[in-house]
């Protein structure tokens, strides 16, 4: 036996024991949870959260973007950008106005979206298009069916007549009916006339993200006027299940070809989840299933945080690929296919999914509380509008609601 | 890791957290993202690309690491504490503390054995 003459001390490898599973511990349930905290907030759409964020977007969109807000080095992208910005915010502003009961918050949100329903129809965020096809997209709405300019310009119509459907769902009689016509009534012809069942966004350029927008666009505005579904629609939903979608993986192919709609890649987080949060309007089964092929190939969490690869691992090529579409990706994972995954697992109920992609969300984007409003500080307008459209998707009670009654935002 | 160890780096963390505080909000008021964005293809800003990457790299200590720091500092205040007759050392004497430390163990499991 040997008895300590010294003072007693723990042993320094316990002590060193105790000490890395605390932080293994801590690392391994902590962070996670911190960041995911406001999630169910969000996905229950609790009017608190939500209006935060809402009168952020509100400031960026009432008075803080100019055309001169977004430079890429690209005249086209940072006109999509600014579009986008409308767009999304506008997505955002509709949907809260369709999932809520309170008329004075409904109201509020109207006139919300109708400043940047204004703003996406103005001149400056129709330019990135016009310069495209030397040819503006409203202008062309005007062109004789079959000519050689009633075709394309799927992404300008295509986003913007979603945000116009919305809009009518919440407002069925407004300034903007005849315009949202006009373009649903284009689209529906172009599917209709197209030789692939697929519309360019510019000229020999076909992606499926985008027409998958101009689908759910046809979709709302059958909706919202209890008109019959354009046979364009049935079309482009046929398209791009039998073409779009890549059997192996069913993620969708990001491109496909202007000449046949063959794909042009295996598919791409970033488009299949934005399509999935498209086609929520359009074809809920559609969305469900590529929302699904998403969670299986390119979904992973790493100590609970959840994201989103963007190219699939069969595509060894495609390793380290960026675009403006991506946007910046970090071991692979993509900052857009993780946003706009937020979308789509909030439009298909995915609860679990959604939350571990907030706390992603939440740990990157940093948000920052003043005041009643959130804004993420590493988003920027665009970055808070898209958490904004993602965070306020539908989810699926409410899209099978507008499937049977149209404008329900009438009814109460 | 010693006592004194384990309160650099709970005093550390706090540091840590506070920074994160003041740069999160210095990068909001600043919208230094919307800056960035309009930077483009060209050289953003100095400070508001320095700012963006001490933001991205403080939020990830402070929010993934940092917790485990502390747990792991208090784990081991704590055994320190539990320790009859503890004294705090500097970090140059682990090597004499572990053999000493060693032997206090061994004992005091036999002696309860013994009763």
């Amino acid at each position: 036996m040997v008895m300590p003459s010294g003072p007693a001390r723990r042993p320094l490898p316990t002590r060193a024991l105790f000490a890395v599973l605390a932080f293994v511990l801590g690392l391994g349930t902590i962070p996670h949870r911190v960041c995911e905290r406001d999630a169910a907030a969000y996905f229950d759409g609790e009017a608190r959260q939500v209006e935060a964020l809402a009168s952020s977007v509100a400031t960026w969109t009432a008075t803080e973007l100019a055309a001169g807000s977004f430079a890429t080095g690209s005249r086209r992208f940072d006109g999509e950008w600014l579009f986008g910005t409308y767009m999304m915010a506008a997505m955002g502003f509709g949907q809260v106005a369709l999932a809520t009961d309170d008329p004075t918050r409904r109201a509020e949100s109207a006139a919300r979206m109708e400043r940047c329903l204004d703003a996406l129809l103005a001149p400056a965020s129709r330019a990135f298009d016009r310069d495209a096809w030397s040819l503006d997209a409203l202008t062309s709405l005007d062109a004789p069916a079959g000519s050689a300019q009633d075709r394309g310009h799927v992404a300008y119509l295509g986003y913007a007549g979603l945000a116009l459907g919305l809009h009518r769902l919440v407002v069925p009689i407004s300034r903007f009916d005849a315009a949202h016509d006009r373009l649903a009534a284009a689209l529906g012809r172009r599917f209709v006339a197209s030789p692939t069942g697929l519309l360019e966004t510019y000229p020999g350029e076909v992606y499926p993200v985008d027409n998958a927008a101009a689908l759910g666009a046809l979709a709302l505005h059958a909706k919202a006027t209890h008109a019959a579904p354009s046979a364009g629609l049935a079309r482009g939903l046929e398209t791009l299940r039998s073409r779009a979608v890549q059997p192996a993986t069913g993620l969708l192919a990001q491109a496909a070809s202007p000449a046949d709609g063959s794909p042009r890649d295996p598919g791409r987080g970033s488009g299949t989840a934005l399509a999935s949060y498209f086609l929520a309007y359009a074809d809920p089964s559609l969305s469900a299933a590529l929302h699904h092929a998403l969670r299986r190939e390119l979904f992973r969490t790493v100590l609970g945080f959840g994201a989103v690869f963007e190219h699939p691992a069969s595509c060894v090529e495609c390793t380290g690929r960026v675009d403006i579409d991506s946007g910046p990706t970090f071991l692979g994972f993509g900052v857009s296919a993780t946003g706009f995954a937020l979308g789509a697992s909030r439009a298909n109920d995915d609860r679990d999914t959604f939350v571990s992609l907030y706390a992603t969300a939440h740990l990157f984007g940093a948000p920052f509380d003043e005041g009643a409003s959130r804004t993420f500080a590493t988003g920027g307008p665009l970055g808070d509008a898209i958490l904004f459209a993602m965070t306020t998707a539908p989810h699926r009670a409410l899209l099978a609601k507008l499937g049977t009654t149209g404008a329900i935002a009438r009814s109460s | 890791m010693s006592p004194r160890r384990a309160l650099v780096v709970l005093a550390g963390s706090l540091v840590t957290l506070l920074g994160h505080l003041v740069l999160v909000r210095l990068m909001a008021h600043g919208h230094v993202a919307h800056v960035l964005l309009g930077s483009g293809n060209g050289a953003p800003p100095i400070g508001a690309a320095l700012l963006a990457v001490a933001l991205v790299l403080l939020r990830f200590a402070a929010v993934v690491l940092v917790p485990g720091a502390i747990l792991a500092a208090l784990a081991s205040l704590l055994a320190e504490l539990q320790s009859p007759g503890t004294r705090i050392t500097s970090g140059t004497g682990t090597s004499s503390g572990v053999a000493g430390s060693a032997a206090g163990t061994g004992a005091s499991i036999e002696g309860r054995g013994t009763k």
